[in-house]
């Protein structure tokens, strides 16, 4: 009964320039009445395709004809066959004890087939694109509107623990590879009638779905539409993962700093989305944005909230001295070494001295090699499977540290600086706002190199000049620290216990402020 | 007008004000008070300078409140007329490029002396410009973010600085009280004065104000302050080393900062967190005139601030070039205040006087509040 698309190459032959061609959005083909007349339209588009499949169906002892496209695979066989072409040949197979007349079309959507139909269409270029969705279109003949049922099929992987982002109290599951699935996780979460989806299908070429997440009744609307608005703008081909997005949707390119965040982990995103940010979930992406984002957001891991408070608040003002030792020390070093050893203790400069005896480099070069060496390891790590990954670890870690120190190319003080660096910038749950810690840090040790602590201070300056200027969706990047809001320091650098925290961010200038109680 | 975006909260306003008045001056401020006044209580100078300077201060939020959503620069013309308005604008901004080229100078005045001894100034200044620069170009608020940032560094290592000084305190250094009357203290007022130069920021950020009703409240919160640590300042410097030591020391405060010596303590030298609020204290005020010359500039003539801000750099720089030694730095500072109590205290009287009575003519263009 399968009928491939192979038996309609005569058709094809006939007119060859219609083959594969594209779709034109602008203007709409129809459905004709006739089946055989909208086979060959189909044909048009998806003839040249293996994987497509048309299953015909002959109704009532073969006087209807009926056919179900589909692509093999994206769409669900046995699902088809189950929900769609058994119910349909049960009822309407044989010609006995059927109404008289050709089969209504409403009646087999509504009561004969137990598939659920998605949308009924005549328009031909809608069809295709369902067709390529994973969906199953159904058309019967004399009919000029076809019927859409969803039947995805393909698999998609188990969740396994969030590899980006472990916990050590949070919940196990992250987001996979599918949008309806992500959502489902995030619903979970949130069991409120405000947690409002919004889908967009992106990518003039690949159509990805994208869901924006939200909680209507908290989220600024000024936010919402300004996320809709760029979402909309966004015009491109091709949207392969959700960093796309990213890239077309912040705000400001011509800096180090990233405006968006993103999270595989369904429970920090929910959190999110309580506080009255946006979540974009993009298909095949197990990475869902979050929108707006301030720079604090960076230094908040899930387990801040899962811990006690007076532990969280440890922890976070580890994180934040990590930042400034990634940061600036390896450059403090540099050029207190090889400008002001006036500034230094007496018995740090003799101390320091010593180790550097016979390092034939200036402290800057020492410096650049070994964080160059660094960069170069962690990326070899990053990008080799995951058995030599470690292996590199050890030859760069161990072998190239203590060779080079032995070999007296740079000083043992400067590698436990570099490594002590190397380790902080690890400790920042982000790993995205770690790469721009890395980034600043070759940008300030080369200010050290050329002017000292003046180039420390000036390089500082700049940062900061850079970061009060950046915003996310209208966000200062750099609230609650500037400008300053009392209220929401009580989660920026010490967390304060559960009960305190009654309200949602400020800063974001939700409809919903009100977290716990009632009171004013 | 300026890039100006947001609103500015009160909170920003009584920073922008600390930033601007703890600048240069106060590295120098003990020699020049105790050069005019003689007696060890020439902090009391200080402190009544900073009251005259707050009651100049709320005389210039009156004026500005008369004109809500207005800056200055803006409704200078109104005020005394078109031409007058416009003269009054463009000596304001001259003065303004002053004061940055003045601070550009003492920073790398300071750098030179205590850090890169053998980088060129010029190199110095050219790069400190540039830094100020790219923060300038954003506008207000980035501006007020930038020193929202930096206030806690400063006030955290100048408050500790100050106490740690404190330990060689000698009561007697600052005795007798009024040991030559009252009047050398009063002269004192006039050279104490020009260390409070830089509140003038409140002419521009009142009309953007989220409250503006809070301006008085942020800028004697922000007065408050800056007089509370430049009395402390004199006070200590004068009790630590003596007003006949002082007089022989170009930079009093940094070497206030050298006799710090805490037993048991790892550090030795806490010059290293003096040089580092100092260059942050000088980057706010040059930033702060800076962009009041830029802004200024943008108000008065058809040109637009971005255009501006790039306009002004060369002639920050030439000032900064101007004086050949360490003196005539001196010379400039002393000049630079003088000026102010001119365009500082003198003018928003006038303009005060001169509205009150324009105003009450036309019969309410002007709301007072």
């Amino acid at each position: 009964m399968r009928i491939g698309k192979k038996e309609d190459n005569g058709q094809n032959d006939r007119m060859p320039s219609m083959a594969g061609k594209e779709i034109d959005s602008d203007h709409d083909v129809f459905l004709k009445h006739s089946l055989s007349s909208n086979i060959k339209l189909l044909n048009r588009y998806v003839s040249k395709d293996a994987d497509v499949v048309f299953r015909f169906l002959k109704l009532l002892d073969g006087q209807q004809n009926a056919v179900l496209v589909y692509v093999d695979n994206l769409a669900d066989n046995q699902s088809i066959q189950q929900h769609i072409i058994a119910p349909i040949l049960k009822e309407f197979g044989k010609a006995k004890g059927v109404l008289p007349g050709p089969v209504k079309i409403d009646r087999l959507k509504d009561s004969v087939v137990t598939a659920r139909c998605v949308a009924e269409t005549n328009k031909l270029n809608e069809c295709v694109l369902e067709i390529f969705k994973g969906n199953t279109v159904f058309i019967l003949d004399g009919s000029n509107r076809a019927l859409i049922f969803t039947t995805p099929g393909w698999k998609t992987r188990d969740q396994d623990e969030p590899l980006g982002e472990p916990s050590i109290r949070g919940p196990r599951d992250s987001f996979v590879e599918s949008l309806q699935e992500n959502i489902v996780r995030v619903r979970r979460r949130i069991r409120d009638s405000s947690l409002t989806v919004k889908k967009y299908s992106l990518g003039r070429r690949t159509k990805t779905e994208v869901a924006v997440m939200y909680l209507s009744g908290v989220a600024n609307q000024k936010i919402v539409d300004e996320l809709d608005h760029r979402i909309t703008k966004i015009d491109t081909d091709s949207i392969m993962a959700s960093g796309y997005i990213e890239q077309f949707i912040e705000d400001n390119i011509l800096t180090v700093f990233p405006q968006v965040q993103y999270s595989e982990r369904p429970d920090k995103t929910a959190a999110a989305i309580l506080e009255g940010r946006i979540a974009i979930l993009v298909d095949n992406t197990p990475f869902v944005l979050i929108v707006p984002t301030v720079f604090s957001m960076f230094i908040q891991a899930p387990d801040d909230y899962y811990d006690r408070w007076i532990y969280s608040t440890f922890i976070r003002c580890i994180r934040y001295v990590a930042i400034l030792i990634s940061l600036f020390l390896p450059a403090f070093y540099v050029s207190l070494i090889s400008f002001h050893q006036g500034l230094i203790p007496t018995r740090l400069v003799i101390f320091a001295a010593a180790t550097r005896e016979g390092i034939p480099f200036p402290a800057l070069i020492e410096a650049l090699i070994m964080e160059v060496t660094l960069e170069i390891l962690r990326e070899a790590g990053v990008r080799l499977p995951k058995s030599i990954g470690q292996a590199v670890g050890i030859v760069g870690g161990l072998v190239i540290g203590e060779a080079a120190t032995n070999a007296g190319i740079v000083s043992p003080v400067m590698v436990i600086i570099v490594a002590l660096t190397a380790v902080s910038s690890f400790s920042i749950p982000q790993y995205s706002i770690g790469i721009s810690m890395r980034i600043l840090r070759f940008f300030i040790i080369f200010a050290a190199g050329v002017f000292g602590l003046y180039g420390v201070v000036m390089a500082f300056l700049m940062v900061t000049a850079n970061l009060t200027k950046l915003r996310s969706f209208g966000l200062d990047y750099m609230s609650p620290l500037a400008p300053f809001r009392m209220g929401d320091m009580k989660d920026f650098l010490i967390r304060l216990p559960m009960p305190a925290m009654k309200r949602r961010p400020r800063t974001l200038k939700n409809r919903d402020e009100k977290r716990q109680g009632d009171e004013d | 007008m300026g890039n100006h975006k947001d609103t500015v909260t009160s909170r920003q306003v009584t920073i922008a004000v600390f930033s601007l008045v703890i600048g240069a001056g106060i590295l120098t401020v003990s020699r020049e008070v105790v050069d005019t006044v003689q007696t060890p209580d020439a902090w009391i100078s200080v402190l009544l300078a900073g009251l005259l300077t707050m009651i100049a201060g709320a005389m210039s939020v009156i004026l500005c409140n008369r004109y809500p959503g207005r800056t200055i620069f803006q409704f200078s013309k109104e005020v005394v007329g078109p031409v007058i308005g416009t003269v009054a604008n463009t000596i304001a901004i001259l003065y303004f490029i002053f004061i940055a080229g003045f601070e550009t100078r003492i920073l790398s005045e300071i750098v030179s002396t205590y850090l890169l001894h053998r980088t060129p100034e010029k190199v110095l200044m050219i790069t400190f410009i540039w830094v100020a620069t790219y923060q300038a170009i954003g506008g207000i608020n980035p501006i007020l973010k930038a020193f929202e940032i930096y206030f806690p560094i400063v006030i955290v290592l100048l408050v500790g600085i100050l106490l740690l000084s404190m330990r060689k305190f000698e009561i007697i250094n600052i005795l007798p009280f009024f040991g030559n009357g009252i009047t050398p203290l009063l002269k004192g007022v006039g050279s104490s004065l020009t260390i409070y130069a830089g509140y003038e920021i409140i002419f521009v950020t009142t009309a953007w104000m989220e409250k503006p009703k809070d301006a008085m409240k942020s800028l004697f919160k922000g007065l408050i302050l800056t007089t509370v640590i430049n009395t402390a300042v004199v006070l200590i410097t004068i009790g630590v080393m003596s007003i006949d030591e002082i007089k022989n020391l170009a930079w009093p405060t940094s070497s206030l900062v050298a006799e710090i010596d805490l037993p048991g303590g790892f550090i030795e030298n806490y010059k290293l967190f003096f040089i580092i609020i100092w260059m942050i204290s000088i980057y706010t005020t040059f930033l702060g005139v800076q962009y009041l010359a830029a802004v200024g500039i943008s108000q008065t003539f058809p040109v637009k601030y971005r255009n501006a801000l790039f306009a002004i750099l060369p002639f920050i720089y030439l000032v900064a070039l101007v004086p050949h030694d360490l003196g005539e730095v001196f010379i400039m500072g002393s000049a630079v205040g003088y000026t102010w109590l001119g365009i500082g205290l003198v003018v928003p009287m006038l303009f005060l006087v001169i509205s009150l009575i324009r105003g009450n003519k036309k019969g309410g263009r002007a709301k007072q509040k």
